[in-house]
């Protein structure tokens, strides 16, 4: 009724304002932490899930048509078929020598043995280049609240990935490695230091560094950086040596308890398509626990849900 | 059809398409044009009329970009409604049709979004190299102006298809 009296441009006016707000209120309700949600957060987060899943289902579509029909015809199809079956037997392969070295280590050194597990699921990237200012610290994938959670981390055969961020509805963000908000527990392989390693935001370069690294340590450029298996501050737990990177370079600081070192990342973020989510970590061994003789026959149990 | 709706439709076809069919040229693995900024100017200055319309595309094309890009959904909604308003005050009344007046209007809008983008996002989100990105914005400028002509012109058709009684509005054609 009130609008009805307003003369046209006073409209245009309150339209174009409102036009403004609705954006402001999305991206507020959007960079805030899960945890800082309110109703109304939440609300909007609800309410714009199903338009995602609608734009979504029609990008799939379209890429779908073009990917399968007129860029390759069935060469895509199966290759994709390998692409994935080859990912889930090199993930699985490579959890099973990690299993089998640190069991080997451990029974060797310490006498006891580790029983190593981490279920995981697939999950394809959906993102995609839209914009030229996103494209290095986020990645969006298609696995929802039922399936992971935030902090899970997310990994790929090559190495490290990031943690899930945030999940709304079916689908979730990821933060990379390289996310300067990111903290990963890591282990220098030649030497076998600890340090934590931060990601630089950089969005030229995928690097990240390694913070809290003794001086006496003699870390070199070249060096493999993995992780070492324990909780990092913000409570993603990766499984222990999964490759991170390489250090391209270090500062020795002439004063300090520290030196700093970048590490460039082992996972080329610009092509990823599929990813695995760690669901449940593998445990931290307890060295107190005797050494159980039926966990030794046992295999190590890793669980991959296919697409 | 509304010749706004047409030409959202039609940019977010583009949009979809846009990604698989670049992806393939390896310089556009890194720069690519933004075609949805294109078609939001477009809206500013080539449909005039109803301002709040042509802001609602606006909206929607930005929408449209932050649920595919990865970025906060409203980053791009927010910032493609306020360049749309800035090209409408600034650009409202310049009617040549020249090919390079297009294409800087086309490159000066993309700057205005890439400053505009990288500085909410550091305003809300401060981490460190956040301002390097600018360095990226010459490029980004030059791609998206070289291709605005062009997809001026295609947007034109499109809008002409939607509605008989376009002629030549703007600096469009």
């Amino acid at each position: 009724m009130v609008l009805m009296l307003l003369s046209r441009r006073a409209k245009e006016i309150i339209f174009s304002v409102l036009l403004l707000a609705i954006p402001v209120v999305f991206l507020f309700a959007n960079i805030k932490e899960p945890h800082r949600l309110n109703t109304l957060d939440r609300l909007i987060l609800k309410l714009s899930s199903p338009v995602h899943q609608a734009s979504m289902f029609i990008y799939r579509w379209v890429d779908g048509i073009w990917m399968n029909y007129i860029y390759l015809v069935n060469l895509k199809e199966e290759n994709d078929q390998l692409r994935s079956e080859n990912g889930i037997l090199k993930a699985n392969n490579a959890i099973l020598e990690i299993w089998a070295q640190r069991g080997r280590e451990v029974e060797k050194l310490l006498g006891f043995k580790e029983a190593s597990s981490a279920e995981m699921v697939a999950a394809r990237v959906i993102s995609k280049s839209f914009s030229p200012y996103y494209r290095v610290l986020r990645l969006r994938i298609d696995r929802g609240i039922h399936e992971i959670k935030p902090d899970d981390p997310v990994i790929i055969p090559e190495g490290v990935v990031g943690k899930v961020h945030r999940v709304y509805g079916d689908y979730a963000d990821i933060q990379l490695a390289i996310d300067p908000k990111v903290r990963i527990p890591v282990v220098v392989k030649r030497t076998g230091t600890e340090a934590l390693l931060v990601g630089t935001g950089d969005p030229r370069k995928y690097t990240a560094r390694l913070t809290y690294l003794r001086r006496e340590e003699e870390v070199q450029v070249g060096d493999l950086v993995v992780t070492s298996g324990m909780g990092g501050t913000s409570g993603v737990r990766f499984p222990a040596d999964l490759q991170v990177g390489r250090i391209v370079s270090v500062q020795k600081k002439e004063f300090g308890k520290f030196q700093d070192a970048i590490v460039e990342a082992a996972v080329d973020f610009s092509r990823l398509d599929k990813v695995l989510v760690v669901v449940t970590p593998p445990p931290v061994a307890d060295p107190q626990t005797a050494p159980d003789p039926e966990l030794q026959k046992e295999q190590p149990r890793t669980g991959l849900r296919p697409f | 059809m509304n010749r706004v709706t047409a030409l959202f439709l039609f940019t977010f076809g583009t949009l979809l398409l846009e990604p698989v069919l670049l992806f393939a040229v390896p310089f556009f693995t890194f720069n690519i044009p933004e075609l949805g900024l294109i078609a939001v100017v477009y809206c500013a200055h080539g449909i005039r009329g109803s301002l709040s319309r042509g802001a609602a595309a606006a909206l929607g094309i930005g929408y449209v970009i932050d649920l595919f890009s990865g970025a906060p959904v409203g980053m791009h909604a927010l910032v493609y409604v306020l360049v749309y308003f800035l090209v409408r005050a600034t650009f409202g009344r310049i009617y040549g049709r020249a090919l390079w007046l297009q294409a800087l209007l086309g490159a000066l809008a993309s700057g205005a979004t890439g400053v505009l983008v990288i500085s909410i996002d550091q305003w809300l989100n401060p981490v460190e190299h956040s301002w390097s990105m600018l360095s990226h914005l010459p490029l980004q400028m030059l791609v998206t102006g070289l291709f605005a002509p062009a997809y001026f012109y295609v947007l034109w058709r499109v809008d002409r298809m939607a509605s008989y009684e376009v002629s030549v509005e703007g600096i469009f054609k």
